[in-house]
């Protein structure tokens, strides 16, 4: 099953802080505020078999923020969204990659089945990583150069 | 099971002053030292050894820069602004209700940094003050310290750095987090052996694979 990558803050998703709650069967309340939804969909997007990809998602994400900083992300298969019942849909990206559009994924999600997704992820996705600032616009400077990105994202180096 | 010395952020010496200490031995050439001052320089080195076992420098920087002629200017520490204080104790209470994201510009960072942009050194010092006390939330504190990590000069990178290098040390992940990713927005490689003390002291997996990718950085800037 195809991995789905979601993009949070890191720390609020260290392994280690979350283990009280999952012993009692809870999750942290700071992990939600991660996953905002717009009509109860939630924005993911799938890596490659390779993660050949990884950073450009994550880059379409960031091109779209104020900044260019360092962007948080965490992994997880999506064989855990048929386990607490979440529907997938292949709805293209709206980043300014439009190459990138293509991983873009929702997830479609109610309050309960939110909280059961943050719990699967803590339980059995990857420990959450992160792409520095620095290279992060390397990565926009690359896309710029390479015309994955448009120009006036120069701007924003 | 915590980070070496988990009650480091209570300082036994004047944070402030640490920080006068820093400003003037980064903007001033050193005065001759006096009795009275070489007892107090060395009461102060004793404590700032005490506080850390290795002194780490910010590149371009002479190592060991807690020294007594820099301390010699502790008899002269100034003191913050009351009204700046408030002011500072006001934004971080805002800045409690507000939720952080990567990327984004916050309430909070903007006040930050329109604060630091008017009262300049004065403003990092009573930051530094309240940072301190304890009394700021975790994820505040970590905003914070990438902001000021990303945001300033040359004449006060000294005090930068010694905020983030007290702040590797606290006991929250989220703060250790905010100090880490200041150290990789000052992209000095002098911040390596410090981080890599660190990282033996870390419990956070996370937090320890990011120090390698830091390192990593650092050892590829020149």
């Amino acid at each position: 099953m195809p991995l789905l990558l979601r993009t949070v803050k890191q720390n609020r998703w260290f392994k280690a802080e979350a283990k009280p709650f999952l012993a009692n069967g809870d999750v942290p309340a700071d992990c939600l505020g991660d996953m905002s939804t717009s009509e109860n969909l939630l924005s993911v997007w799938e890596l490659e078999e390779n993660r050949s990809n990884l950073e450009r998602v994550v880059r379409a994400v960031v091109i779209g923020r104020n900044n260019i900083e360092n962007m948080g992300y965490i992994i997880f298969d999506s064989s855990v969204l048929a386990g607490v019942g979440i529907e997938i849909l292949n709805n293209p990206g709206g980043s300014a990659d439009s190459g990138a559009n293509v991983w873009h994924r929702d997830l479609r999600l109610s309050g309960n089945k939110m909280v059961a997704l943050v719990k699967a992820i803590l339980e059995s996705g990857e420990e959450a990583g992160q792409i520095l600032k620095l290279h992060m616009k390397e990565l926009v400077q690359q896309g710029i150069d390479q015309g994955e990105l448009p120009q006036h994202l120069k701007k924003k180096l | 099971m915590g980070p070496k010395d988990s009650t480091d952020t209570s300082i036994p010496l004047s944070f402030v002053a640490e920080l006068d200490e820093l400003t003037e031995a980064s903007t001033s050439i050193p005065p001759t030292p006096t009795k009275s001052g070489l007892v107090m320089a060395k009461i102060i080195l004793s404590a700032a050894m005490f506080a850390s076992d290795t002194i780490f420098t910010p590149r371009g920087f002479k190592s060991g820069f807690i020294a007594p002629y820099m301390i010699e200017s502790s008899t002269a520490i100034s003191v913050i602004d009351p009204q700046l204080k408030q002011e500072v104790r006001r934004l971080f209470d805002q800045g409690a209700y507000e939720f952080f994201q990567d990327g984004m510009s916050s309430p909070f960072s903007q006040s930050l940094l329109s604060m630091l942009a008017l009262h300049g050194q004065d403003a990092l010092r009573a930051i530094a003050d309240y940072l301190f006390t304890g009394k700021a939330k975790p994820d505040v504190v970590s905003e914070t310290l990438r902001q000021i990590a990303d945001h300033g000069d040359r004449s006060n990178l000294a005090q930068r750095w010694h905020i983030l290098e007290r702040t590797l040390k606290d006991n929250s992940p989220r703060v250790r987090d905010g100090a880490i990713l200041g150290f990789a927005a000052l992209d000095d490689p002098g911040a390596q052996g410090l981080l890599l003390e660190a990282r033996t002291r870390e419990n956070i997996h996370e937090l320890r694979v990011l120090i390698d990718q830091v390192v990593a950085q650092l050892g590829r800037t020149r």
